[in-house]
């Protein structure tokens, strides 16, 4: 962890008025977004797109601010299991097949 | 459309209510970051007792579930966590599962009638999460003791050697297994899902003690499995007109803040933490629908209980599905309080 990393404001400003505007831009059209979304066949994809880009605005925001709250990962290493086979043993080179 | 059946299945939203799904939100967001799924079950019926339909209810969860695992998922993939090709062949699985689940579901239904139906789903919900939940507990209380690194199930390591065809190899999860083996997997989440719409309650045990995966792997990869069926069940209710937008987006705005935290919070907790609050979640929630049954055995005539007492047992009933989610996201926030600590100070003395 570097205590001195620089955090990400201007992102986090950006992203969190972007989310704000299209919350308040839901609220002001609710009736009309409701109406449209209920009408269902080629309207579905309204409800489907609106949760993808809210998804992108408020989730890039949401991760910012943990990242400026100080709230970072602390380990990247992959996750890995003891799947595998004990290692070989012998350490003479395998038999190949040359076809 | 109708704007009279519009204005019933769409309600009137006060700041209560908004305040109780963004909160609710939040706190499930953060289990299913965590643990991969299971943050989701409370919302359905807490929508409902806001006076919103079911339909519409069931509708607008698996509208937000969705994007909440796409956003998961890519956070911890970023972690290194996510087999992608792991989760998208369980998913095609899990599909025909969903599938096999709304047949089983319709034939209970047609012999039984709705009560038995209702029925139905509260004994497989009871008797799966006190199976898989209990064999989740266990492990992970071993695990806890042992304080080594986590050890794959010998159930797992002996399907492994088995070489049937076709053998497929997942590289993320390191492991090479038969597809047959990831087949039942796979079916099971979908089964559950199209049941107890908590399909993860199956494919990520699934995952660590059938095939082999760490609890990370499973339950990062279940946020991929989460995504492909939450986005499907939504296009098809959204062709049905019944989400509700507004709904979604209020959950939406807490669960997207809680799953990158609970996602987060995978990186610096000891594994078998993942399975500890699974566990807790599962076997608190078991004894939740518990509470549930009588009613059902009422209405088809097999008990005799007063009205009042049922209401009262829904109600301990909602609250212990609620206090589920609670307790999950105090152990998870407890344990990385915990181990953020030595990590800071760690910090504060290299400064």
């Amino acid at each position: 962890m570097q205590a001195k990393a620089k955090k990400p404001v201007a992102k986090l400003m950006a992203y969190g008025i972007c989310s704000v505007a299209l919350y308040a831009a839901v609220y002001q059209f609710q009736d009309l977004l409701l109406t449209t979304s209920a009408r269902g066949g080629v309207f579905t994809a309204l409800p489907i797109a609106t949760v993808f880009l809210f998804s992108w605005v408020h989730g890039t925001f949401a991760g910012t601010l943990w990242e400026v709250l100080g709230v970072n990962a602390v380990t990247k290493a992959p996750a890995q299991t003891a799947t595998r086979a004990p290692a070989r043993q012998d350490s003479r080179p395998r038999a190949t097949v040359s076809v | 459309m109708d704007m009279l059946n519009d204005a019933a299945r769409f309600i009137q939203l006060d700041p209560a209510g908004i305040c109780f799904l963004f909160i609710v939100g939040f706190i499930g967001g953060l289990v299913s970051g965590f643990i991969g799924s299971g943050g989701a079950f409370v919302l359905t019926p807490g929508m409902m007792s806001l006076g919103v339909p079911g339909t519409v209810a069931v509708a607008s969860n698996m509208c937000h579930k969705f994007p909440k695992a796409l956003v998961g998922s890519i956070k911890r993939y970023k972690y290194g966590q996510v087999d992608i090709k792991l989760g998208l062949y369980l998913a095609a699985f899990a599909g025909i599962g969903v599938q096999i689940g709304i047949k089983i579901q319709n034939y209970v239904l047609n012999l039984w009638g709705p009560a038995g139906s209702d029925l139905y789903v509260s004994v497989s919900f009871v008797a799966v999460l006190v199976v898989v939940g209990g064999i989740v507990m266990r492990d992970a209380l071993a695990s806890a003791k042992s304080c080594g690194a986590e050890q794959t199930c010998s159930l797992a390591l002996r399907l492994q050697k088995i070489e049937l065809w076709p053998m497929m190899t997942f590289k993320k999860a390191n492991l090479r297994i038969s597809m047959w083996f990831l087949l039942p997997v796979g079916l099971a989440t979908g089964l559950l899902a199209a049941t107890i719409a908590v399909g993860g309650f199956v494919g990520v045990p699934g995952m660590i003690y059938i095939l082999g995966a760490s609890s990370l792997v499973a339950s990062a990869t279940e946020l991929v499995i989460a995504f492909v069926m939450g986005l499907a069940g939504s296009v098809n209710w959204a062709m049905q007109g019944m989400v509700d937008i507004r709904l979604t987006l209020i959950i939406l705005a807490g669960s997207l803040l809680g799953v990158q935290l609970g996602a987060i919070g995978t990186t610096f907790v000891k594994e078998h933490m993942i399975k500890i609050v699974m566990g807790t979640i599962m076997l608190i929630v078991a004894l939740s629908r518990g509470f549930a049954m009588p009613k059902y055995l009422a209405k088809l005539g097999l008990m005799d209980v007063t009205p009042d007492t049922i209401a009262l047992l829904d109600k301990v009933s909602f609250g212990f599905m609620v206090v589920s989610l609670v307790v999950g996201a105090v152990i998870i926030l407890g344990s990385m309080f915990r181990a953020k600590r030595p990590v800071a100070a760690a910090a504060t003395s290299e400064a």
